[in-house]
C-alpha cells in the first residue's frame, strides 16, 4: 500500500508542477483539499527575516488564477524541475519534501535559471485520494528576473 | 485610402522644451557616468531604515555611487556610516550585507581594528610603524556623512552638501506626518531590472501610467477622491500627491479600515517622491519603500521594501503584509506590470526606436499632471547640466529650460 502511496504523491508532486508550466489552474487548485493552503515564503538576508510573498486559501488561489488573463503579464514558459527528496507517511498525512527548479523560456526559445527552492509539502487522503492541505514554498531565489503573480 | 504621412521622427515635438525629453539620457553611457557622480555621488540618498540596525553594532552594508558604505550602530545608539575599506590596504572589512560587530571591526587581512566610531584601535605589530612616524590616531575610517529623519536613514559622499532638512525642505513635514509611528522594516526584496533607473522614477512619479495595471484602473482610479487631488511641488526636485481614497471592493479586496498608518484616512493612499530614487508610497495599514542602485544605463537594482509598526500583534502583523503583498511584492499584482512596462521602453530607447518620450500633461497639479515629472527633470537637469531635452547642447540652453519649469510650477 505504502509503496503505491508513495508513487501517487511522487506523480501529484511533479504534477503541480505541469500544471502551473501549461496553464491548467482548475486543475492545480484541485490539487489541494477543501482547505488547502499555498504559502510562499523567503528569508532576506538584509533584513534577517522570514517573509511571506503569498498566503493563499483555495478560493484566493481561484481569484488569482481568474484574473491572471486581465494583467500585463510575461509570455515567457515556466517549467518546473522537482525532485522529491523525502516521504514520511503519518497514518491519513504525509509529510513530502522536494526541490524544485524553474526555467523561463522566452519566445525567442532563450531558456534560463528562474528560481530554485523546495517544497514542504503536507498531503492528506481525502475520499481515498491524495490532496494538498497545505504547500509551503520556500524560495532560494530572491532576485528574480520577472516577477510574478502565479504560484511557483 | 489613407496615404502614409511622412514625418521627421528624428526632430523633437513640437512642445516647450520643458514637455519633453530625449531618450539618450536613458540610454548614454556618459550621462549615466555623470549621473553617478553629480547626482547620486553628491545628493542625500536614502540607504536603510533604523529597525534594520536595532543593536548596537548592527551594521548593513550598501552601496552608493558605486562605493562600498557600511551603516552601523554606535555604541551611544547613533548611525554612522563609513567607506567600507581599511584604512590600511583597503581591504573590504564587512562582507555580509547585513551583520553585527558589536566588538568592533577586524579587518581580515592584516587583523587592524576599529570601533564603532570608527576610530583605529588595533594595528597589528605596531613597532613596525615606529620609524616612519605612523600615528593610529590618524588612521580610523573615512566618514561618510549620515543623518536620521523619521526612521529613515540618509547619507551622503558630499562633505558640502546642504544638511538633509534643507535638501527635504517642505517635503520633510509631509514624512514626518505619515512615518512618525514606530516602524520596521518587514519585507525586502530587490531585482535587477533591464532598464534605466529614471524609467522606473518615472513610473512611481507618473499617476497617468496607473492604466497599465488593471487593480488600479478599478480600485483608486474609479473613487470620486482619485482626480480631486493634487501635486505638491518642492524645490531639489521633491514631490507629494494628496491623499485619495481606494475602492478596494471594485476588484473584490478588503476594505483597509483599521490599525491605520498615522495620518492616514481608512482606504487612503498617499505617494511622497524624494529626488532621485526614493518613493514612500502609503495605503492607509502598510507603508512601501523604494530605492535604486544604478548599475549601468539599462541595468537597475531596485529595492523594495514593506514596513508595518513595530509591536503589531501577530495577527496585525498578518493583516499588513497581505495588504502589502496583495498590491505589491514580487508576487504582488502590479510589480510584474511595472517591470514589463519599464524594460520594454528601455529597449525601444537603447535601439533608438523611441527618441523623444511626451512629458506634455498639464490639468493643474491634478493627478495626471506630469508637472512633478518635468520638476524631477528640472533637478536632474539643474544637477548634471544637461537639458533633458536636448542633453548633448550647450550647456548655456540648461538655466532657460530650468526657468521655464519654474513658471510652469507656479
Amino acid at each position: 500500500m505504502q509503496s503505491n502511496d508513495r508513487e501517487s504523491i511522487r506523480v501529484l508532486v511533479a504534477r503541480s508542477g505541469r500544471l502551473l508550466d501549461d496553464a491548467c489552474f482548475s486543475e492545480y487548485i484541485d490539487l489541494f483539499s477543501a482547505d488547502g493552503h499555498y504559502l510562499l515564503e523567503a528569508h532576506s538576508a538584509e533584513i534577517a527575516r522570514d517573509m511571506v510573498w503569498l498566503s493563499l486559501d483555495r478560493a484566493e488561489l481561484a481569484d488569482l488564477f481568474r484574473e491572471w488573463p486581465l494583467h500585463v503579464r510575461d509570455g515567457a514558459k515556466r517549467t518546473h524541475l522537482i525532485t522529491v527528496d523525502e516521504i514520511a507517511f503519518a497514518g491519513a498525512n504525509a509529510n513530502v519534501f522536494s526541490t524544485f527548479t524553474v526555467f523561463r523560456t522566452d519566445e525567442k526559445g532563450c531558456s534560463e535559471l528562474y528560481c530554485v527552492g523546495r517544497y514542504e509539502d503536507e498531503f492528506e487522503t481525502v475520499a481515498a485520494t491524495w490532496k494538498l492541505r497545505k504547500r509551503r514554498v520556500r524560495l532560494e531565489t530572491r532576485l528574480l528576473v520577472t516577477p510574478t503573480p502565479l504560484p511557483i | 485610402m489613407a496615404q502614409f504621412q511622412p514625418r521627421n521622427w528624428g526632430k523633437p515635438p513640437n512642445l516647450p522644451s520643458t514637455h519633453y525629453l530625449d531618450t539618450r539620457i536613458y540610454t548614454d553611457p556618459g550621462i549615466f557616468d555623470e549621473e553617478r557622480e553629480k547626482i547620486f555621488g553628491n545628493c542625500w540618498r536614502l540607504v536603510c531604515h533604523t529597525s534594520e540596525l536595532p543593536a548596537v553594532g548592527d551594521y548593513r552594508a550598501i552601496e552608493v555611487a558605486g562605493r562600498p558604505i557600511v551603516v552601523l550602530r554606535g555604541v551611544d545608539r547613533v548611525v554612522r556610516s563609513f567607506y567600507n575599506a581599511c584604512s590600511h590596504r583597503g581591504a573590504q572589512l564587512v562582507r555580509s550585507v547585513r551583520g553585527n560587530v558589536s566588538g568592533g571591526i577586524e579587518c581580515l587581512y592584516h587583523l587592524w581594528t576599529y570601533d564603532l566610531n570608527g576610530g583605529c584601535t588595533g594595528i597589528t605589530r605596531p613597532e613596525g610603524y615606529s620609524r616612519c612616524g605612523l600615528r593610529r590616531e590618524e588612521l580610523g575610517l573615512r566618514p561618510v556623512r549620515t543623518q536620521v529623519v523619521c526612521g529613515l536613514v540618509f547619507v551622503t559622499l558630499d562633505d558640502e552638501a546642504p544638511p538633509l532638512e534643507a535638501f527635504l525642505g517642505g517635503a520633510l513635514a509631509h514624512l514626518e506626518e505619515h512615518l512618525s509611528d514606530d516602524l520596521e522594516v518587514f519585507h525586502y526584496h530587490s531585482a535587477e531590472i533591464q532598464s534605466n533607473w529614471k524609467l522606473f522614477v518615472d513610473n512611481d512619479a507618473e499617476q497617468y501610467h496607473e492604466f497599465l495595471h488593471v487593480l488600479n484602473r478599478t480600485t483608486g482610479m474609479r473613487h470620486p477622491s482619485y482626480h480631486q487631488r493634487r501635486w505638491l511641488l518642492y524645490p531639489n526636485g521633491h514631490s507629494i500627491i494628496e491623499q485619495n481614497e481606494i475602492d478596494y471592493g471594485g476588484f473584490g479586496l478588503d476594505r483597509r479600515n483599521e490599525n491605520l498608518i498615522t495620518g492616514m484616512r481608512p482606504d487612503g493612499m498617499v505617494v511622497m517622491l524624494l529626488f532621485p530614487d526614493v518613493m514612500v508610497n502609503i495605503r492607509s495599514t502598510v507603508v512601501r519603500i523604494d530605492t535604486q542602485v544604478p548599475l549601468g544605463p539599462g541595468r537597475t537594482l531596485v529595492e523594495w521594501r514593506g514596513l508595518g509598526i513595530k509591536g503589531d500583534s501577530e495577527e496585525v502583523r498578518a493583516m499588513r503584509i497581505r495588504h502589502h503583498n496583495q498590491v505589491w511584492g514580487p508576487a504582488g499584482r502590479n510589480l510584474p506590470e511595472d517591470v514589463i512596462a519599464v524594460e520594454s521602453q528601455w529597449k525601444n530607447m537603447a535601439c533608438g526606436a523611441s527618441r523623444y518620450n511626451i512629458i506634455a500633461r498639464e490639468e493643474d497639479l491634478k493627478p495626471q499632471d506630469d508637472a512633478n515629472m518635468r520638476s524631477f527633470y528640472q533637478e536632474w537637469g539643474r544637477r548634471v547640466g544637461r537639458a533633458p531635452n536636448d542633453p548633448f547642447a550647450e550647456q548655456k540652453d540648461v538655466p532657460r529650460w530650468a526657468a521655464a519649469e519654474a513658471l510652469h510650477a507656479k
